[in-house]
């Protein structure tokens, strides 16, 4: 991901690059390698957005093929208001709440303590970067859906506010909600963790 | 710089910091090679299929027209046949009765 530049606050419509215009069009005339240079662009953002959401490797990669498939198959009726990459967000997001709430049930943040590691020491009291990735994706597991989602398009993937509500299709106000309370939610969740961590090996 | 500023670096170095997992080496591949074989005409899911190229619900509310006007009709029919030569004009009185008419009008 790119350098944090903070464009949350930029309250401005991102536009599609003309270059993307072109290839859009292009996919929507069936040409195959147009559709494998946005395939390649956005790939990993799509899966890894996915992936969040959903916690499966699986059900991520299938979600990120039927994006792409949709994309493909919907090119001529792309209105190029918004980036491509906001439009594979939104599919990609609406097709991971209906597995979310079709086949998942909901983990209760208050019972997030059960998922999470009690005590968890490497060598010296550290926590190696494997373990801290289990922690945060468990601890973004706890969250409502929706907080995770607008969490994951702002924070990760670095979308303004604007983008990330369209993408949600909520107000502005609404993905500013959820962005303060999964911020809470996530830091009580992550909080917790450390401070068992901590009793676990004695690091004050 | 404020508290909800440092809350979204923070929680910018957070997310940023976990190691992603990849997608399969062939994801890439796999999604050309649908592209490839036509998969943009994928089926709906199953539940939305029905026979006769119908809507789901369509197709449920034509079977069950159809259904309570065959009732109709064997109802109908039978009663006939109890009743034959004593009355069938009753035959109306119950759900389905246009049926019952239509079968006592084939079976005269």
């Amino acid at each position: 991901m790119s350098e944090y530049s903070g464009n949350q606050y930029a309250r401005r419509q991102d536009a599609c690059p003309e270059e993307e215009i072109r290839l859009m069009g292009l996919i929507a005339g069936g040409d195959r390698d147009a559709f494998a240079l946005i395939l390649d662009r956005y790939m990993p953002s799509v899966f890894r957005f996915s992936y969040g959401l959903l916690k499966d490797h699986a059900l991520a990669e299938d979600v990120t093929q039927e994006s792409y498939l949709r994309l493909w198959r919907g090119a001529a009726n792309w209105n190029p208001t918004g980036r491509v990459q906001s439009w594979l967000f939104r599919i990609a997001h609406n097709l991971c709440i209906d597995e979310i709430r079709t086949r998942r049930p909901q983990v209760d943040i208050d019972g997030a303590e059960g998922l999470l590691p009690a005590a968890l020491p490497s060598q010296e009291g550290r926590i190696d970067a494997r373990q801290n990735t289990h922690w945060i994706m468990t601890a973004l597991q706890t969250l409502p859906e929706r907080q995770r989602a607008a969490l994951m398009l702002v924070y990760y993937n670095d979308l303004s506010n604007i983008e990330a509500a369209e993408i949600m299709e909520i107000s502005v106000d609404a993905l500013e909600s959820l962005l303060a309370r999964g911020r809470r939610n996530l830091k009580d969740v992550l909080k917790g963790t450390q401070d068992r961590v901590r009793e676990g090996t004695g690091i004050k | 710089m404020t508290t909800e500023h440092n809350d979204d670096h923070m929680m910018h170095d957070l997310l940023a910091r976990a190691a992603w997992p990849d997608a399969a080496p062939d994801l890439r591949a796999r999604i050309l090679h649908a592209v490839d074989v036509g998969a943009g005409e994928t089926l709906p899911p199953a539940f939305m299929v029905a026979p006769f190229g119908m809507p789901h619900a369509r197709f449920i509310f034509a079977t069950l027209v159809f259904m309570v006007f065959a009732g109709g009709v064997a109802a109908g029919g039978l009663t006939h046949i109890d009743t034959v030569g004593t009355t069938t004009t009753t035959n109306n009185l119950y759900f389905g009765g246009s049926g019952s008419v239509i079968a006592a009008q084939l079976l005269q």
